[in-house]
């Protein structure tokens, strides 16, 4: 089984959630079927993907040919650190979102399971494989599963955050089909490895054309990260989802990040030629601008599940800012934030729904409404979470924004990212704080809460999965922080990449 | 033992409050004074070696590759202030252990306290910046959850806020600060930084990191401009003003101030901007102290006084002055720390803190306002206290600072002026509370006694000091029992002397205060002297600590200010009246008001901006795209681009010529649908010409069958659309959207135009050369969809069925009003299923299935496949729920197909994990040929098998979506005329 782990992670949920869509699994009444199945499924992705990432720290990146046809003309799955982390960090995100709907939030709709697995396999499928168009399909899998989740629960609100959600990444996805048609007709690959090779040799008037092409992914990376001006649909349909989905949904803008990270590394990295980092003048003012935007809409919020999705976007626009850095110093520092930031963000939306469940018609609004009633609980969740996200310590957030503050050389650079970073936490501060004071304190006095229900346990136990790794990150940041500077270092060694793919002959 | 225990115990006695609340409350806490009384008595134990000079350092790696360890540093400064924070915590507890009521969660509250407690520690025993700063930031935030702890009271809500936001924006300037400190230093070890202070002095960048650590400290320590958010501190409960404006948060700043002291001092820039800035709020508090009516308003201010006191003493440029500050660290911890208990009392028995109700309550608490009175007058400065001499000490230093070059001599005059306030404030301070009257509320009629009948009552005081060392021994237990007794009767309410032990911890202080004043050498001298030594980190400049330093300078301005303060006392109503004048202002109101307008604005920007619109974020969307592609797109020399291959004929001239005007006449009629739709479905009939005409035969099949099915689909779906049509959009705005995409397609038309006229060298021809060697097919098309792309395809059909399963989710829960007549007014027709239609369409199932056989099976070599040939026979399906209607067909095909889905990406996926048995990687094709009798040579591969996969997922996904849609329209429809 060991050999075939690179593609593990995209068939076990592929066959999990087929077979939940057949009999003994399929059916309104079998719920508890299909929530024992989801729950081994999460957990046989979590252990794949654990020993992906030993394989891959010992052995090395593995290469795994589709259909045995060798590069570069078969579809290539490619499992480097930087890959396998994120399929681990996306499964270990999927188990707390399963945990969390068996509360009772997949029985709100049908297939939520089964559309759970989809979208699953669809981000693994995006982070693990190596050929341009065979990622557009990935994008189309978990793009799809995202509409259907997103309408998860139904009404009139979900419905219409949907429609701009659906119109503007078929855009996207049409840009993404002439980026794709235009790469493949100047070099001839879809490749990523054989393309960063043919890009540097392209003739001049080709690379431009390649540019042009190479600029057009960005729109549609930059639409699915949210990054300014692509980011005006993140937050009213991240509002609208349903908890488990808007936690799930964290992965997704890490998505765009990553194809980001990835496409202008290895193709329009630092080996290609006239082309070198030809995106880098663009992101770094978009990500400024996007971390401005996420902190503007994080303070004119009126509900936490919308401030959580402007953090969302705040956490996109730094992840770039550390993108546009271009160092692998930066790249690795990216990578920690991303893992923290998508953990915290997913629970500060579950958090968001718990209180809001205990709040009555105010839900997660920022009013005067009656008091929590788990407040200990809920207090210390939320003071957890609050922290984290805004980076203050001890939890992951300061780590990970440290590791991006100290990534930054150059003193004009410094001036930028430091400002805006520091600046941007300030805010979030003030907002929270804002945020927590009301939520919790600003109660009416009179109404008892009596029969306020509690929450179950099941939707604790989820929270704290995807909260307590905010600490443990912080704790065993010397170890992680190693990974990630491994990682950041495998992305930016092509010519490690090229000899893995067996692409030498075509290198000279 | 290691320093680092402390920490861990601190951390551990976190939890003891919560844990042993049940027990009750006295066992509660003595368990929270368990840990820091451990960790104070290993401080303690290591006080002998600190003292003789030995600095204490211990090192832990944490995360060393980004410079975070975990590094202690025991040296005198550390001392002296882990000792005030666990000396003073420790009281503090034991004074809130009486302070809280019943009912409060005491537990709560100790857990937060020894929270706050280990951040501060931690600040000043770190050996590394950035582990102070996470210090310095968890006493940000533990300290929002003291301030904030009457949580139900809007003050306390805001004033946590406020705390939070300027502290909080203080340590994020100081992080920037001390990561630039480092950055010169390489190191952020603080042992490595302080022995650099003259690389660092003379960096380009020093001026901007001096200013990002002045931040921190200022914001911390409430200098101006940022001593606003003390005062609204004080609606914290008074055990935690007590703790965190005598020893610790606010002193934080401080401790900050002296630690970079060698680092950061010695130059201009340091001097002007600590020493104004300590002078400003030295004034400013001490003036305002004067008119605040409430005791810990005052008490608050004067707080301000004496940090910009100890600031102002840290930027003056001699050495001594250094000293002085950190010994009026220590006696300031000592003597606001009981005047906060003190003034706690006083509210806690009286009910209120305004000394404009309050008076004369020496009579009811003789043995508290002793306490008070010794430690007012150690405020103020006054002689055989502690706190005059730290006080002397600073006046003198004024004298001698050049600090200000010329302007320098107005320094010890100013200083004077802000003594003659704090002699006055403290006045206030006894006097309107103590005596000055009665209490107002009271029915007795307030009653001055005469001048000269008050100094025996002076002379009181000073003895009640001596019994307040040594109580029992002296008249102790007579003098409360007489008191209370004579006194208590003739009151309409209860004023008492507080519980016995809430005096112990100002009981200590007050003999702090007086032994410290009495033996300085004696108790603090070698302290003082450790600590200063790690401040300058130098040879210490001679002082002396003693009471009496002979007739000088200083004690003429300490004799002045005494004097000058009972001067302004007196006439203090003048000076009231001049500050009534002044308009009221609340800066919790301004500072929530400036949030609030932040907020605003904020909210107004986000709005304007994100306004909902889908139009204005595809706008978005397609600016940027024509923006970032234009520019590749100008630099392409257009000589460089050949000719396009082919030759273009009159055939391709004219599709694309309708092509062209059916696509603008899409657009022109998009409010007509149906024309529309007729029109769009002309452009896919082009393109699937298109596909013939180029030699794409599978591709042509494909898009035609995808056509029909797309526009039967369409149509349904248009006739739930509502008939009113929106509002056309302003001519402005047609302008500008026919511009956006006409801009978009000319730039798409010209990237295609560039790209096909560059000569193709692609991977393509390996897919020629192997389709049938490799992959065992003819058709390299369908080879690519099943064979050299498999992962795409199962992919693609994955696509198909959740979209087929979202569109049933979606529309098994919606209500869809269905339109009685069309566009026009025209009632549909009554005529559901014409019978000439059923009739044809039921004949020519079978043809229809068989021809869809015939494609699937023929698919490998020839143009056809699972693709097509599913799409085939979903529109003879599709025909008998036209023909027939929803309700007919459904009994007789008992097919679901949701299982009809997941079954064929099943089959799909197995086929390709089957090549895992052959130890081949996933979706390897397996193929053979094989002579079978009568029908002769077949080939049999396991593509096939893939395909039946595509076929059945293609069919169920087309008709449960299908089926979705039309069952919408098989319930009763209304007749126009209800």
């Amino acid at each position: 089984m060991t050999v075939h782990l690179a593609i593990l992670p995209i068939l076990i949920p592929l066959v999990g959630g087929l077979l939940m869509l057949l009999p003994p699994f399929a059916g309104v009444e079998r719920y508890q079927y299909r929530r024992v199945a989801a729950l081994c499924l999460m957990l046989a992705q979590i252990a794949c993907s654990i020993i992906l990432i030993l394989m891959v720290v010992q052995n090395g990146a593995i290469m795994y040919a589709v259909g045995d046809w060798q590069p570069p003309f078969g579809i290539i799955l490619y499992a480097d650190q930087l890959s396998a982390m994120l399929v681990a960090l996306t499964s270990f995100l999927g188990l707390g979102v399963t945990l969390y709907s068996f509360a009772g939030s997949d029985r709100e709709g049908k297939y939520f399971h089964p559309l759970v697995q989809f979208q699953l396999l669809g981000i693994y499928g995006a982070f693990l494989t190596n050929d341009l168009f065979n990622l557009f399909v990935f994008f189309e899998v978990l793009l799809i599963a995202s509409y259907t989740l997103l309408i998860h629960g139904g009404g009139k609100q979900k419905t219409a955050a949907n429609v701009h959600y659906v119109i503007l990444n078929l855009v996207g996805s049409s840009l993404f089909l002439f980026a794709l048609g235009t790469l493949y007709g100047i070099t001839g690959t879809l490749n990523i490895a054989d393309m960063s090779l043919r890009v540097a040799q392209l003739s001049e008037s080709n690379q431009l054309i390649a540019q042009a092409g190479g600029s057009l992914l960005l729109i549609v990376f930059g639409l699915k990260a949210a990054m300014l001006p692509l980011h005006f649909w993140l937050p009213r349909t991240y509002a609208a989802a349903s908890a488990p989905v808007a936690a799930l949904f964290a992965i997704m803008t890490k998505v765009g990040v990553y194809c980001i990270f990835r496409v202008y590394t290895v193709i329009f990295g630092d080996q290609a030629g006239d082309l070198a980092n030809m995106i880098q003048p663009w992101v770094w003012p978009l990500a400024i601008l996007t971390v401005i935007a996420g902190t503007v809409g994080a303070l004119a919020s009126p509900n936490l599940r919308t401030l959580a999705a402007n953090l969302v976007i705040v956490s996109v626009g730094t992840l770039l800012i550390a993108f546009a850095l271009r160092t692998p110093e930066a790249t690795a520092a990216g990578f920690l934030y991303l893992i923290h930031s998508t953990l915290v963000t997913a629970a500060l939306f579950l958090i968001a729904d718990m209180l809001g469940q205990q709040r009555g018609k105010a839900l997660d609004y920022f009013v005067v409404a009656r008091k929590i009633k788990q407040q200990a609980l809920f207090g210390v969740l939320f003071v957890v979470a609050a922290m984290a996200v805004a980076g203050l310590p001890p939890f992951s957030g300061f780590l990970a924004k440290l590791v991006i503050l100290q990534s930054v050389t150059g003193v004009e650079q410094k001036i930028w990212v430091w400002s805006v970073i520091l600046i941007s936490s300030l805010i979030t501060i003030i907002a929270l704080s804002r945020a927590g004071t009301t939520l919790f304190w600003r109660s009416t006095p009179s109404r008892d809460n009596s029969e306020t229900p509690g929450v179950s346990k099941w939707q604790i136990c989820a929270t704290f999965l995807l909260l307590g790794a905010s600490p443990l990150l912080a704790l065993f940041g010397a170890s992680i922080i190693e990974y990630t500077n491994n990682a950041a270092a495998q992305l930016h060694d092509i010519p490690y990449l090229i000899e893995v793919m067996n692409l030498e002959e075509n290198a000279q | 033992m290691s320093l680092f225990w402390i920490t861990a115990i601190l951390l551990i006695g976190v939890l003891i409050p919560v844990l042993t609340e049940r027990l009750g409350r006295t066992v509660n806490t003595i368990f929270t004074m368990l840990a820091p009384a451990i960790a104070l008595a290993y401080i303690i134990s290591l006080m002998p070696a600190v003292l003789a000079g030995e600095v204490v350092t211990e090192y832990l790696e944490w995360i060393p590759s980004i410079g975070l360890t975990l590094s202690m540093r025991l040296d005198g400064l550390a001392l002296m202030f882990a000792l005030l924070i666990l000396g003073i915590g420790l009281l503090i507890i034991l004074y809130a252990r009486y302070y809280l009521s019943e009912k409060e969660a005491v537990g709560r509250f100790f857990s937060y306290l020894i929270l706050f407690m280990t951040a501060m520690l931690s600040i000043v025993l770190s050996n590394n910046v950035l582990q102070m700063w996470m210090a310095w930031e968890v006493t940000s935030i533990s300290s929002f959850l003291l301030i904030s702890f009457w949580s139900s009271k809007s003050e306390s809500r805001k004033g946590a806020r406020m705390a939070l936001t300027v502290t909080g924006a203080g340590g994020l300037a100081l992080l920037a600060g001390l990561l630039l400190v480092s950055d010169m230093v390489g190191s952020y070890e603080l042992s490595v930084i302080l022995a650099s202070g003259d690389l660092i002095r003379e960096h380009a960048l020093y001026p901007v990191a001096l200013i990002l650590i002045l931040l921190g400290a200022f914001t911390k320590s409430a200098q101006f401009p940022f001593h606003f958010w003390l005062p609204h501190a004080m609606a914290a409960p008074t055990p935690v003003s007590a703790y965190l404006h005598s020893a610790t948060m606010v002193k934080a700043g401080i401790f900050l101030l002296a630690r970079m002291y060698p680092v950061l001092s010695g130059t201009e820039m340091w001097f002007l901007i600590v020493s104004m800035t300590g002078l400003i709020t030295m004034l400013l508090g001490a003036y305002i102290a004067l008119f605040k009516h409430d005791l810990k308003g005052l008490l608050a201010y004067s707080t301000i006084s004496h940090l910009g006191l100890i600031t102002l003493l840290l930027g003056l440029d001699t050495k001594l002055a250094a000293v002085a500050a950190l010994f009026h660290i220590m006696n300031h911890a000592i003597f606001k720390a009981s005047l906060f208990m003190a003034a706690g009392i006083i509210d806690h028995e009286s009910g209120t803190r305004d000394m404009r109700k309050l008076g004369g309550l020496w009579h009811f608490m003789p043995y508290t306002a002793t306490l008070a009175m010794v430690a007012a007058a150690s405020m103020a400065g006054v002689p055989l206290l502690n706190g005059f001499l730290s006080k002397e000490m600073f006046l003198a230093e004024t004298l001698h600072s050049s600090a200000l070059g010329f302007i320098s001599w107005m320094i010890p005059v100013l200083a004077t002026l802000a003594a003659i306030f704090a002699v006055a404030y403290s006045l206030r301070f006894i006097h309107d509370v103590f005596f000055n009257g009665e209490p107002k509320e009271l029915v007795k009629t307030p009653h001055e006694p005469p001048r000269y009948m008050k100094v025996p009552i002076e002379i009181l005081v000073v003895l009640c000091v001596l019994i307040g060392i040594f109580p029992n021994f002296m008249i102790g237990g007579l003098l409360e029992a007489a008191s209370s007794s004579v006194l208590m009767s003739e009151l309409p309410y209860y004023i008492h002397e507080p519980p016995r032990y809430m005096k112990v911890p100002i009981e200590i202080l007050v003999v702090l205060c007086v032994l410290i004043g009495i033996f300085p050498n004696f108790m603090i001298g070698g302290l003082l002297e450790a600590a200063s030594s790690s401040v300058l980190m130098s040879e210490l400049p001679y002082y002396s600590l003693s009471i009496w330093h002979g007739f000088n300078l200083p004690l003429l301005m300490s004799a002045i200010a005494i004097s000058g303060g009972l001067l302004v006392y007196a006439y203090r109503s003048h000076l009231y009246r001049f500050q009534a004048q002044f308009k009221e202002s609340d800066e919790k109101l301004i500072f929530e008001g400036a949030i609030q307008r932040l907020v605003a604005s904020a909210t107004r920007a986000h709005d304007g901006l994100n306004n909902g619109s889908l139009q204005r974020y595809i706008a978005a969307l397609l600016l940027l795209t024509i923006a970032i592609t234009t520019i590749p797109l100008i630099n392409i020399d257009t000589a460089a681009t050949n000719s396009p291959d082919q030759a273009v004929s009159g055939v391709e001239i004219t599709a694309a010529f309708i092509l062209c005007l059916s696509a603008i006449a899409t657009v022109i009629f998009h409010r007509k649908r149906m024309v529309a739709l007729i029109t769009i479905s002309v452009v896919g009939l082009i393109v699937s010409i298109a596909f013939a005409r180029f030699s794409a035969p599978d591709l042509a099949l494909t898009q035609l069958s995808v056509e029909v099915v797309t526009v039967i689909l369409l149509m349904l779906a248009l006739y739930f659309l509502p008939q009113k049509t929106p509002s056309e959009s302003s001519p402005s705005r047609v302008v500008r959207d026919v511009a956006i995409a006409a801009a978009l397609g000319g730039l798409v038309a010209t990237i295609n135009y560039a790209f096909i006229t560059q000569p193709l060298d692609t991977i393509s021809e390996f897919f020629l050369a192997n389709s049938k060697t490799g992959g065992g097919g003819t058709n390299a098309v369908n080879v690519i969809l099943v064979d050299f792309r498999g992962l795409d395809t199962l992919g693609e059909i994955l696509v198909l069925g959740i979209a087929a399963l979202g569109i049933f989710n979606l529309l098994a829960r919606v209500r869809l009003a269905m339109p009685s007549a069309n566009e026009n007014g025209l009632a549909w027709s009554e005529d559901r299923h014409p019978p000439i239609l059923a009739i044809i369409s039921q004949s020519l199932l079978p043809l229809a299935l068989l021809v869809s056989f015939y494609i699937f099976l023929r698919g490998h070599n020839m143009p056809g496949g699972g693709f097509i040939a599913g799409l085939i026979t979903a529109v003879a399906l599709i025909q008998q729920y036209i023909a027939h209607g929803v309700d007919w067909v459904k009994p007789r095909i008992k097919v679901d197909y949701q299982i009809l889905i997941a079954l064929g990406v099943l089959i799909a996926t197995l086929t390709g994990i089957g090549s895992w048995f052959f130890d081949r990687p996933f979706m390897t094709t397996w193929f053979d040929y094989f002579d079978i009798p009568l029908i002769g040579e077949i080939e049999l591969a396991s593509a096939l098998i893939f395909d039946l996969g595509v076929y059945l997922t293609v069919i169920g996904a087309t008709l449960l979506i299908l089926a979705s849609l039309g069952k919408l329209t098989s319930s009763h429809r209304p007749t126009p005329e209800e």
